[in-house]
């Protein structure tokens, strides 16, 4: 069983409750609120199914697993060819 | 006692010794101590108004260097992030021209499924540091995180 709220809602939970979120950062915050605001639409379970997409999206945000993936497998083509060609370096201070 | 007769005692001269001279020695005056204060103020004075000159003059030197600074950050920053899109734009045609022999690979996806699903096609992922230097030598990347290694 599992809740989107704290089961028991005093003033603590209140206060320690939006601690840990994104919202103080700038690349997730809007992935986590269109999460949240999905989540408080739909509410448990319902919530659970339909905003899966955005939840994915907001792991994805986090964690960037599918970019490193993707750096992963572009290294590893290029480790797999026998004359790996490399570009050249991109300027500096433009990141 | 005949011998002690014959020893001449050792007397003093004639008229006594001369006066020990133990009186103090003044230097020479350089000049008067009104003329030197007088001296001392005046130069002094000179000095510190030179001085606010040249403060007034570095003054200006630094608000004209801080303007120039100003003025030309948005040229650079609109350079940067030129750069920056044209460099997204190269990777992009590498990773096309790389990945072609790999089944299933469409370019700006993992295997044909999408970084985001509920983001835009036509907005900008941005990537991560070692994204966007993924087609140059490993060297490279090193070198630009590690930077402070070579100081």
């Amino acid at each position: 069983m599992s809740f989107l709220s704290p089961f028991f809602r005093n003033p603590i939970t209140d206060f320690t409750g939006p601690i840990m979120s994104a919202q103080t950062g700038v690349r997730c915050a809007d992935f986590e609120m269109k999460l949240m605001n999905c989540y408080e639409a739909y509410g448990y379970p319902k919530g659970m199914e339909v905003c899966q997409a955005y939840y994915d999206d907001f792991k994805e945000c986090c964690t960037r697993d599918k970019q490193m993936s993707r750096v992963q497998a572009i290294q590893n083509e290029r480790d797999r060819q026998a004359k790996p060609e490399y570009e050249k370096p991109p300027a500096m201070h433009a990141f | 006692m005949a011998t002690a007769e014959r020893v001449k005692q050792d007397m003093p001269p004639k008229g006594g010794y001369r006066k020990i001279n133990f009186a103090r020695v003044f230097p020479k005056p350089f000049a008067s101590s009104r003329a030197m204060v007088g001296t001392y103020i005046v130069c002094t004075g000179v000095g510190w108004y030179l001085y606010l000159l040249n403060d007034r003059l570095v003054d200006k030197y630094q608000v004209e260097s801080r303007s120039s600074l100003i003025a030309i950050t948005p040229l650079l920053d609109a350079e940067a992030d030129r750069e920056y899109l044209k460099q997204l734009r190269k990777n992009r045609e590498t990773e096309e021209k790389l990945m072609k022999n790999v089944k299933g690979w469409k370019t700006g996806t993992l295997y044909g499924e999408p970084v985001y699903k509920t983001v835009d096609k036509n907005e900008l992922i941005e990537p991560g540091l070692n994204e966007y230097y993924v087609h140059a030598p490993d060297k490279v990347l090193y070198d630009r995180v590690y930077w402070h290694k070579y100081l």
